[in-house]
């Protein structure tokens, strides 16, 4: 069953979970994105970083408690961040 | 949608509201003196109103009579006002202090702006908050982000939005009209707010996480991304060597980008055989204000460009984001559309917390201390602000002139606030009422400073008599609000 409380772990989850989750997740963006130069590419991940962000926030709090919000942000933290390491060290 | 999810968009969004409201009041207010400071700038410099427009502005004159104190290896910058008849320069000193000096455009002779800083003392609450640099500017963007979450739940949460584009009563109940007010403004401010929101956020924000990007694109080295966007930094060679007439790199600069629309020059290492000069403005036409032309001052050859219009639509995005939230486009309708839903914005903030708080003083049967400070930290700030617009108003010519508006301005608000705290037992709208008798009398003690001492009506520009008369507008709207809290408390 799913509660609608609004708990410390969902806010921490969404708020600092949920942005250094985008950090990963522009960071991803900027390195695989395809078009235009270096710069075109940092403006692709850094101009809508704080969109990603909204949207993990209330996927944060959408979540049935704080455990399960942290498992949210934490999973696709996890994600990105091995994207990340892989576009750095694999494919340069 | 269900109801478990209405809840967590309702709670989220009451939550945030009131956690940030007065943060989020204070930097949505603020940006209608912040969107204006071109024309306050003028307002508060008598000395500046009646100079003549120049057709062409002569570079090369303003750098023959920059002066010794203008002399630097470092950057030099040159801010002409061409239809307003006066350049503005600037560097900074050892102690990165800001030196500067106002010449005329006509003769290069050197002008007397005044002591006021009234409009960059509201200024700087918004993009600041005159807190440290970055700290001050990553908290307004974080105000941004949390608008941003807030117009997302008021979405959701708002159901029956097609009868609440239309419904205000105004004869009800306090509640009621509270809000109606938040629903409505909130419906048809929606793509205002949505806009301001995002632009807001990409300009506190970027700044926060682009050094990371930046790193990661550029192998750790965030130098190389910033010489990327803005060029590279001269090379003094220490060898003094003359560089080409500052009107022929302009004419060079123009002959590059011929729609460049150029607002500032930056002289850097002038004199030296490294010396650079970068030409920076808008490309007319264009949601671009990143444009520039970067030349070698002695060869003239061109070093760097940024032209907006050559990257693709990220980079498009971001040089139209501080135009778009200046309002640097279009005429002076569209400025006023921009401060009436400003200011629809602030009324929205306010509306939204006194809701919660009206809803816990009914159950508590009590005023609560937060819906005092909500009302002095708000209502406070328009005081403050008009206040210090009547101290600079009567303290022309006076040394001490910027020292007394920052003072009147703290002051004003710190006294509001601690009034509005320590007599929270009176109903809402009696502080309410009083504020707005304040705010009046201050705001026609400015404009009438100004009418009689400096003759405003006749003669000065159009946009100064345009200030006053939005100041006469605001002053007669406030009295108008005490008017009628003032009759609602009777009946």
């Amino acid at each position: 069953m799913a509660s609608s409380e609004l708990t410390a772990g969902k806010w921490l989850a969404g708020s600092v979970g949920g942005f250094f989750t985008t950090v990963v997740m522009t960071v991803a963006i900027t390195l695989l994105w395809p078009f235009g130069d270096r710069i075109e590419q940092i403006f692709a991940g850094g101009v809508f970083f704080f969109v990603f962000w909204s949207v993990l926030f209330y996927f944060a709090m959408l979540a049935a408690s704080g455990l399960r919000a942290w498992g949210r942000i934490g999973s696709l933290f996890l994600l990105f961040a091995v994207i990340d390491v892989v576009a750095l060290y694999v494919f340069r | 949608m269900n109801k478990h999810t209405i809840k967590v968009f309702y709670d989220t969004h009451s939550w945030l509201g009131i956690v940030a409201g007065i943060l989020l009041f204070i930097v949505s207010f603020s940006g209608l003196p912040a969107m204006f400071v071109h024309e306050l700038e003028q307002w508060q410099t008598p000395q500046l109103r009646d100079l003549p427009a120049v057709e062409r502005v002569d570079w090369q004159q303003l750098v023959d009579q920059a002066g010794d104190d203008m002399q630097t290896q470092k950057s030099l910058f040159i801010v002409p006002e061409a239809e307003l008849g006066y350049a503005t320069l600037y560097r900074r000193g050892e102690d990165k202090e800001l030196i500067s000096k106002v010449l005329s455009l006509q003769d290069g002779s050197e002008l007397q702006p005044g002591h006021s800083d009234v409009a960059h003392l509201f200024e700087h609450l918004h993009t600041d908050l005159h807190l440290p640099s970055p700290f001050g500017r990553y908290l307004v963007g974080f105000a941004g982000m949390v608008m941003l979450l807030l117009i997302i739940a008021g979405v959701v949460i708002h159901t029956k939005w097609r009868q609440q584009f239309t419904t205000l009563r105004i004869t009800r109940s306090w509640r009621l009209l509270l809000t109606d007010h938040h629903k409505l403004l909130g419906l048809w401010t929606l793509p205002f707010a949505a806009l301001l929101a995002f632009t807001g956020t990409i300009l506190g924000l970027l700044g926060l996480i682009s050094p990371v990007l930046a790193l990661a694109k550029f192998d750790g080295n965030v130098d190389a991304a910033v010489e990327a966007v803005v060029g590279p930094d001269a090379e003094i060679q220490g060898v003094a060597q003359q560089p080409l007439p500052l009107n022929r790199l302009y004419e060079l600069a123009l002959a590059a980008q011929p729609d460049l629309q150029v607002e500032r020059a930056e002289l850097t290492g002038w004199g030296d055989a490294g010396a650079l000069v970068n030409f920076s403005g808008r490309a007319r036409q264009t949601l671009s204000n990143l444009q520039s032309v970067t030349l070698n001052a002695v060869s003239g050859e061109i070093v760097h460009q940024a032209d907006a219009r050559e990257h693709g639509p990220f980079y498009r995005i971001f040089a139209a984001v501080t135009p778009l939230h200046y309002v640097m486009f279009g005429d002076e309708l569209l400025k006023l559309f921009y401060a009436l839903c400003t200011l629809a914005l602030s009324a929205i903030v306010v509306s939204g917390m006194m809701i919660w708080l009206d809803k816990k003083q009914r159950r508590d049967q009590r005023p609560h201390w937060l819906a005092a400070l909500t009302l002095g930290s708000c209502q406070g700030l328009v005081l403050a602000m008009a206040a210090a617009l009547a101290v600079s108003s009567v303290s022309h010519s006076m040394a001490a002139q910027a020292l007394y508006e920052e003072t009147v301005f703290w002051l004003v608000w710190g006294l509001w606030i601690a009034v509005c705290l320590l007599l929270r037992n009176l109903a809402v709208r009696t502080l309410l009422s009083h504020g707005c008798w304040l705010i009046a009398a201050a705001l026609l003690l400015a404009v009438g400073a100004d009418s009689v001492l400096h003759n405003s009506w006749q003669g000065s520009a159009v946009v100064v008599k345009g200030v006053n008369l939005s100041l006469l507008l605001i002053a007669l709207l406030s009295l108008f609000v005490a008017y009628r809290l003032k009759k609602t408390q009777n009946t």
